[in-house]
């Protein structure tokens, strides 16, 4: 399945094929879950802090994500726990 | 150690300034910072003092890390009673001010009644004396004000902290602003000072600071950042700065849009991080223009930003033409989104004005956007507006305001007593985006539970900075359990708040690396267990002052449109700050009563009774 990922507030990390703003696609086996998306990005050292996750707009916690389905033309924006600003 | 035992009281009604031995029992209890300064403000004024009046006074404090090399160990507080929300406020500032003041020998400076002409304080290590301000910096700006201090004392390395014009007229969310561009920001401290008559604090020192134990103090310091230089969080500051912050809430919903009508704003990718890194037409230069650091700080996450040379704001005023303090998170939200303004160049102006004059940007921004729903809504009219369109989106009215605001001229005297004044006079006090009476931070309550109840008890007002529910409220939008993470992050923040460090570091550090640090820089045993406790004890203690004040359980709530309004879109679309789900949970996790008062067996536990 093809899944749409939007990175936010993530530069200068970029994956390949990936757009300026962070937008970029993400193909998986079907019955892939939201953890395997996180993890097969490859994101940065989380020291200190961990990615939040929207799966079609919608909040998923971090200890939700496996088991978390996920459908062919899901949308999943992935950002940092920036704590204030 | 770390401490140099001594604080400086300067008595502006009899002109005299003379040193005084710190209270070591308050410090073991109370730490530095906001916990001390609070501790010696609830000593020495009544609750119900008017904030601007001479019976109120002003403090100046440092913590134990402030003038050390433990990273960005530069912070110092301001402690007063407010004059925005008449509670107690705690404004917090960075830059170089705070370690040249604790380089100069002094821990603390407690500033009391009123000068019967405006002066300035020149501190040079034990050299204390009150200058006359008037015919040299009474009417200057900020920029002006430390230029002309460092002039005339030959001495450029002077540290100066002062009010802008807008602090001289009163405006309710003046600034103490310092090294131009850094501010104790929020709650009108500002205007305190000026309320006192006194433009400035200078200060040059060489003291150094002691330690008490400088091996293991250069150890542990060196190895928190270790932890904190390599971090993804550290990198983030730095490279994008905390304007990184703005995707973030757009893509979440948490966005606060046109005075809190919308939580996702559509012209978000003309005032973001990218738009301010994306050169211009005009000069082939980038609003931003670099990042600057302030006291020891390995972080460094301050924007610099230069304006379009052919914009319109900046037309014949050369002081705004060079490069100046950038938009930071707070600030591009207040004058941005909330306003609907998607011209970045007058974003940026805007921003610098309050920086020159000496206005905190977010309740500037804030009070601006619910002015300009009381123009729409036919409340305020373009005779307040000197025949302007004050409607969203107005970059030109934006402008203006930041102009007649600090100067306090026609309708800018107006919007400088804040959104709740405003409203309350134009007669939709539902406009007014407030708690206690200061200004939404660029966080709307409705997708961010967490941050409704940090708002709602907020000792200061609306504040993002005394709770930190960031990471659950970024995962969860229901209010279960938020009460827990509240109310244990509001004590882990003010001990925080008492340290010296900036409060980014908690991005990265953990409450026992700053628990270390303080231990090797203090005698005394200074464990996590012990620090939360200070935190806890300073919280309530703030909450004491301001129930001393008259506020009660009733001032913990929010605007009606955040409780009645649902989100339009974003993660939490459809739903309302649901305050009364978390309340009595928070409460009764406090040790508070059903009506906000801390029990008696609380503040026996925690040496307030």
């Amino acid at each position: 399945m093809k899944l749409t990922i939007k990175l936010i507030s993530m530069d200068p990390f970029q994956p390949a094929g990936f757009d300026a703003n962070g937008v970029g696609s993400l193909v998986l086996p079907d019955g892939a879950d939201l953890e395997q998306a996180v993890t097969a990005l490859k994101l940065p050292d989380d020291v200190g802090e961990a990615y939040m996750t929207l799966l079609n707009e919608s909040p998923v916690p971090i200890a939700d994500r496996a088991g978390k389905r996920l459908e062919d033309g899901d949308e999943i924006t992935v950002f940092p726990a920036i704590k204030g600003g | 150690m770390a401490w140099h035992g001594k604080l400086l009281r300067v008595n502006l009604t009899e002109g005299t300034c003379a040193a005084e031995a710190l209270n070591e029992e308050w410090v073991a209890d109370y730490l530095g910072q906001r916990g001390l300064g609070s501790k010696y403000l609830s000593e020495e004024v009544d609750p119900k003092t008017d904030p601007l009046g001479p019976g109120n006074k002003l403090i100046f404090v440092t913590g134990p890390l402030t003038g050390t090399c433990a990273s960005t160990g530069g912070r110092y507080s301001v402690i007063t009673k407010g004059p925005l929300t008449g509670t107690i406020a705690c404004s917090n500032s960075g830059g170089q001010w705070g370690g040249e003041f604790k380089l100069a020998g002094w821990d603390m400076l407690i500033l009391e009644g009123r000068a019967a002409k405006p002066v300035y304080l020149m501190i040079a290590d034990d050299r204390t004396e009150l200058l006359d301000a008037e015919g040299f910096i009474w009417g200057e700006s900020v920029w002006d004000t430390e230029y002309a201090i460092k002039a005339r004392h030959q001495d450029p390395l002077i540290r100066v902290a002062a009010i802008g014009v807008a602090g001289e007229t009163l405006a309710r969310f003046a600034c103490i602003m310092n090294d131009r561009d850094r501010a104790a920001g929020r709650s009108g401290v500002g205007a305190v000072m000026g309320s006192k008559n006194l433009k400035a604090v200078a200060v040059r020192g060489t003291r150094g600071v002691k330690v008490d134990d400088p091996k293991r103090f250069l150890d542990v310091t060196r190895q928190k950042r270790e932890i904190l230089d390599p971090s993804p969080a550290r990198a983030r500051y730095t490279g994008l700065g905390t304007m990184a912050m703005m995707d973030v809430t757009q893509a979440h919903g948490s966005l606060p849009t046109l005075n809190c009508r919308e939580v996702q704003f559509d012209g978000v990718a003309e005032v973001n991080v990218r738009k301010q890194h994306t050169p211009r037409k005009s000069d082939g230069q980038a609003p931003y223009q670099g990042a600057k650091a302030c006291f020891a700080c390995s972080i460094g996450c301050g924007r610099m930003a230069k304006i379009d040379p052919d914009h319109f704001s900046i037309k014949g005023k050369p002081q705004h033409q060079g490069v100046t303090g950038g938009l930071e998170y707070e600030s591009a939200y207040a004058v941005g989104p909330m306003c609907g303004v998607t011209d970045v160049e007058a974003a940026t102006y805007a921003s610098a004005v309050c920086n020159e004059q000496g206005m905190d940007p977010i309740s500037f921004g804030a009070t601006v956007a619910a002015a300009m729903e009381l123009f729409e809504a036919g409340a305020v009219t373009t005779a307040e507006t000197e025949g302007r369109d004050f409607s969203f989106g107005n970059a030109e009215a934006l402008v203006w305001a930041a102009e007649v605001t600090g100067t306090a001229q026609g309708f800018g005297k107006e919007l400088g007593q804040g959104a709740k004044r405003l409203c309350d006079k134009y007669g939709r006090p539902e406009f007014a985006m407030v708690v206690k009476g200061q200004e939404f931070p660029g966080y709307d309550p409705r997708a961010m539970q967490g941050m409704a109840l940090g708002y709602a008890t907020s000792n200061r007002g609306a504040c993002h900075l005394k709770a930190s529910p960031f990471q659950d409220d970024f995962q969860r939008v229901t209010p279960d359990g938020k009460a827990k993470i509240v109310k244990d992050s509001q004590d882990y923040v003010a001990a925080v708040d008492s340290s010296g460090p900036c409060t980014f570091t908690k991005a990265v550090w953990q409450i026992a690396d700053y628990a270390d640090q303080i231990d090797a820089a203090c005698a005394g045993d200074w464990t996590v267990e012990r620090l939360l406790e200070v935190g806890e004890r300073v919280f309530n203690l703030e909450r004491l002052f301001n129930n001393g004040a008259g506020f009660t359980a009733a001032d913990d709530t929010l605007p009606k449109r955040v409780l009645t309004e649902p989100a339009k879109g974003g993660a939490g679309k459809g739903r309302v700050a649901e305050l009364d789900k978390m309340l009595p949970e928070y409460y009764d996790l406090r040790g508070w009563t059903p009506d906000g008062e801390p029990t008696t067996q609380t503040l026996q536990r925690l040496g307030l009774a």
